[in-house]
């Protein structure tokens, strides 16, 4: 059952690192870095590459699983369980801080791009960016104003070039508004003039051309002014352009400059670098949250692998010890006593290896010592099987008939011989006691055990006779006590039945063949010579006596019953020197025909149907039998039946008369030699008659003693099979 | 499990097929030969919004447009026959609202008041001129691979792995020669 379990638990969860390879897989695919992925995208790709090798090792664990065919060892769920439980105890946690971190860092952008730091860094940007456009446009006024003075054009033509006198002017320009320096091109892009706050004015000997600006060649172009801004190593500043014509005609490009204050514009920079700052983070602020989180969720992996290996290391070091015990219990189970548990260490695992240790060994020694008794057992119980055996084959072959009785009378044991003998009908209820020979038949069987108990003999022994039927069987008994009465082991009785009826039979046919053989010798010897001497007499003296009458009647009568006496002897002379029967197959209607034929002068003789079959019979000794019965029957003087019922066994000769029956005492003597209720009988007929039945292996029964008297001849068909061996042979 | 897996990938792949059919209707590229030589035209929809947020944001922007000319092999993999590279960088001055544009490629420098115009000199690029016609050879069959790297800031490069896989793909043009082209005819 518990094995049966234990397949049905087998490999579970096996789809388990599938699902969390894929979950894997998917944290993965969607760590994956974006294109504007703000900062460095190592730390995305080592996410991915992490999730995407955990996810590869699920999968290839849960292949292996699924793979697997070998059953999982024992301790393999006890060390699962322990791992996930300590992956679980740190992953849960991580998770949560994962989350609560996740949480915290969203409310801290929340209040980092807070919409009044956005604002107030517009205004502060404006403002910036207001200074700056306030002094390009002061430029260009000022430069305005200066396009309007039509005498300056004329007086850069009248002038010389290089004078100091322009320059002058050009000073004054700058102490007007405001510049810091000013300069003035011809139409050769040469420095004609300058200005600036260090030099009023100044006196040009060589005209160098100068590299003017984009924003110059464009204003000169246009013929409009133009306001630049440049960024220099000494500061910013703002230029700005103006061509001056002439009777639209260019005469030269005025060129002027205001330096910021640098406390202005560092403060101005400070504002753009921070505005600069503040959107590119605003517009990376969810790569900003991703990189907290995947920073976090790299720990988290880490922590938990590094969770997971000493978990898996921890749960092998304590799973080991059960590992072995449960290998050792099965090998336990499976009937290895010689098992020894390693104590790994002094804690409770290691008592309880101890404990298995002494537990095999003391069930080492109980199983050592179970064998021994189990052998002396078996031993023990072969022989006595071996004795039983003997015994019952000895009781079910042996002719005998045995019971065996304990102290209370109930039947411990009987034997099949002993069932026939005492013709138990096996349809009755079984025998448990003695004193259930309840039949009448059995009376003397239960009078015998009586006797033999109440009277205390160690054995008795003596012939009773049971009476079943018309049939008269004659037992020898033998009883033996067993035991003593306070004999533990057994005590009772045995009773052993022997059928010496033929024994008692043949017994009595030797006395009477004896006493016949003795008889004839001794009596027919003198009869011949009484009757040839009275023949004698009678021829010689017949002429010579006085009374021939009386004379002729003594001769006759001793000749008569010379005659007589010879034809006694004669009987006396078969029954004792009765052939065997000469057996052949033999045709029933003819063996009757033959009967019918001999009988036909006897009007009240009957023979009824003629059946078809054959017996296997001295046909000359069946018939003299039918001749002895069907002759005893005619002396009745009544109708005599004759007719033969053939069965499955055998084939019954029945002959019937209507006389006034038979007593009881001729049925007892009837078919003893020498015993006739007619005065002229030798009273051998009935003996010769059952003694030739009985050589057939048949028997001669008297079936009905009352009115209709029928007698019954019974010849077994398995004669005939015997005689057809024999004609073969 | 394998039902699974094959299910994944043509996922994967339907995904795939859908933002490559995205990808070719947010660009443009034409291809033009003139004296012997072929001129690229090209540009890209799907990135304005986003150079005109970094640029109006204040921060520079560096991207560079590489044009590769690959001759087809059957049975093998495509050979380069020849590849050019090309940048362009937009800085942006906040204060003065002006945008510094300049062609990494010629050094030319100039400024523009207007952030449209700095972001258009970097999200098109006509007339580049890519490859001389006489170096390819008129039996064999060409094509223009283009692809755009945009970087954050005047570095003009995040590392290895983005200067490798980090391009937008700008789609593939192939190459008519004019010899072929009247063969054809």
């Amino acid at each position: 059952m518990s094995e049966s379990l234990g397949k049905d638990r087998l490999k579970p969860l096996v789809w388990l690192p599938f699902v969390i390879a894929t979950l894997l897989l998917t944290v993965g695919v969607l760590s994956w870095p974006s294109h504007d992925q703000f900062g460095p995208v190592f730390l995305n790709w080592l996410t991915v590459l992490l999730f995407f090798i955990l996810a590869t090792v699920f999968f290839f664990v849960g292949i292996y699983r699924l793979k697997s065919t070998k059953e999982e060892y024992a301790g393999s769920y006890l060390r699962t369980k322990l791992v996930a439980a300590m992956v679980l105890m740190v992953l849960v946690p991580s998770l949560l801080l994962q989350l609560t971190a996740n949480q915290v860092i969203e409310k801290g952008l929340d209040v980092w791009f807070d919409v009044r730091v956005d604002t107030l860094l517009d205004k502060a940007m404006s403002l910036a960016q207001g200074f700056y456009s306030g002094a390009e446009s002061d430029m260009e006024k000022s430069l305005l104003q200066v396009a309007q003075d039509d005498d300056f054009p004329l007086e850069i033509v009248t002038q010389p070039l290089g004078t100091m006198l322009i320059s002058q002017h050009l000073g004054k320009l700058l102490e007007q508004y405001g510049w810091h320096k000013v300069e003035l091109f011809d139409v050769s892009e040469r420095l004609i003039a300058m200005a600036s706050k260090q030099v009023a004015g100044q006196q040009f000997s060589d005209l160098k051309i100068r590299d003017l600006s984009d924003t110059a060649k464009l204003s000169k172009v246009l013929g409009k002014q133009a306001v630049e801004h440049e960024v220099r190593k000494s500061g910013e500043y703002v230029v700005g352009y103006l061509p001056l014509y002439m009777q639209q005609r260019f005469v030269a490009l005025l060129r002027a400059e205001i330096r910021l204050p640098d406390e202005v514009t560092s403060s101005a920079r400070s504002i753009e670098a921070d505005y600069k700052s503040y959107r590119e983070l605003e517009r990376h602020r969810q790569g900003i949250q991703e990189i907290f989180t995947h920073t976090l969720m790299i720990a988290m992996v880490i922590i938990t692998c590094i969770a997971g290996l000493l978990a898996l290391f921890f749960a092998r070091k304590l799973t080991t010890p059960i590992e072995e015990l449960a290998l050792a219990l099965k090998r336990v189970e499976a009937g290895e006593f010689d098992v020894l548990v390693p104590v790994h260490a002094e804690d409770e695992l290691g008592s309880l290896a101890r404990s298995f240790n002494s537990m095999t060994a003391k069930l080492r020694q109980n199983m050592e010592m179970l064998q021994q008794t189990q052998e002396e057992l078996t031993g023990a119980l072969v022989s006595s099987r071996q004795r039983q055996y003997v015994l019952e084959n000895l009781l079910s072959n042996l002719q005998s008939g045995v019971i065996l009785l304990d102290q209370s009378g109930d039947i411990r044991l009987m034997n099949q011989a002993c069932q026939d003998l005492l013709l138990i009908p096996e349809s009755t209820e079984k025998k448990v006691s003695i004193f259930d020979f309840s039949e009448a038949h059995l009376a003397p069987v239960l009078n015998f055990f009586r006797t033999l108990k109440t009277q205390g003999l160690d054995s008795l022994q003596y012939e009773i006779e049971l009476l079943h039927g018309f049939q008269t069987i004659k037992i020898l008994a033998r009883g033996t006590v067993l035991g003593k009465q306070d004999d533990q082991l057994f005590s009772g009785w045995l009773l052993v039945f022997d059928d010496v009826t033929q024994l008692a039979e043949a017994q009595k046919h030797q006395a009477w063949s004896e006493v016949a053989q003795r008889l004839a010798h001794e009596i027919k010897n003198p009869l011949t010579p009484i009757k040839l001497s009275t023949e004698r007499l009678q021829r010689r003296f017949r002429s010579q006596v006085d009374h021939v009458e009386i004379f002729d009647t003594c001769t006759k009568a001793v000749i008569t019953q010379v005659e007589r006496l010879q034809r006694l002897l004669a009987d006396f002379s078969n029954l004792a020197t009765l052939p065997k029967p000469k057996t052949e197959v033999v045709s029933i209607r003819s063996l009757l025909q033959d009967l019918r034929e001999l009988y036909s002068a006897y009007q009240n003789v009957t023979f009824e149907g003629l059946p078809d079959g054959d017996v296997c019979c001295d046909p000359d000794q069946v018939r003299q039998v039918l001749i002895n019965l069907i002759d005893n029957a005619l002396a009745t003087k009544t109708p005599v039946r004759v007719y033969v019922e053939v069965t499955e066994n055998d084939t019954k000769f029945y002959v019937q008369d209507e006389g006034p029956g038979i007593d009881e005492k001729t049925q007892k003597h009837m078919f003893e030699p020498y015993f006739s209720t007619k005065s002229d009988g030798s009273g051998l007929g009935l003996a010769i008659a059952q003694r030739i039945t009985e050589e057939h292996d048949g028997s001669l029964m008297l079936v009905s003693a009352a009115s209709p008297t029928r007698f019954c001849m019974c010849l077994p068909h398995k004669l005939i099979l015997r005689g057809l061996e024999e004609k073969k042979a | 499990m394998l039902r699974v897996f094959i299910y994944l990938l043509c996922l994967c792949f339907t995904f795939t097929q859908l933002e490559a059919n995205e990808n070719q209707m947010n660009k443009e590229t034409h291809v033009h030969i003139e004296d012997g030589v072929i001129y690229c035209d090209v540009q890209t929809f799907n990135q304005e919004a986003y150079v005109l947020n970094v640029l109006a944001s204040g921060s520079s922007l560096t991207v560079f447009w590489q044009f590769d000319v690959l001759r087809k092999r059957p049975f093998w993999l495509d050979k380069s026959v020849a590849s050019i590279r090309l940048g362009r960088q937009v800085i942006p001055d906040l204060v003065t609202k002006r945008w510094l544009m300049r062609d990494l490629s010629s050094g030319v420098v100039h400024y523009t008041r207007n952030v449209h115009v700095a972001m258009r000199f970097l999200t098109e690029m006509q007339h580049a001129a890519v490859v001389d016609v006489s170096i390819l050879d008129e039996q064999e069959k060409y094509y223009i691979e283009t692809q755009l790297y945009i970087y954050e800031g005047e570095q003009g490069s995040k590392g290895w792995l983005a200067d490798i896989f980090g391009g937008v793909d700008m789609g593939v043009v192939e190459l008519v020669l004019p010899t072929q082209g009247l063969k054809d005819e």
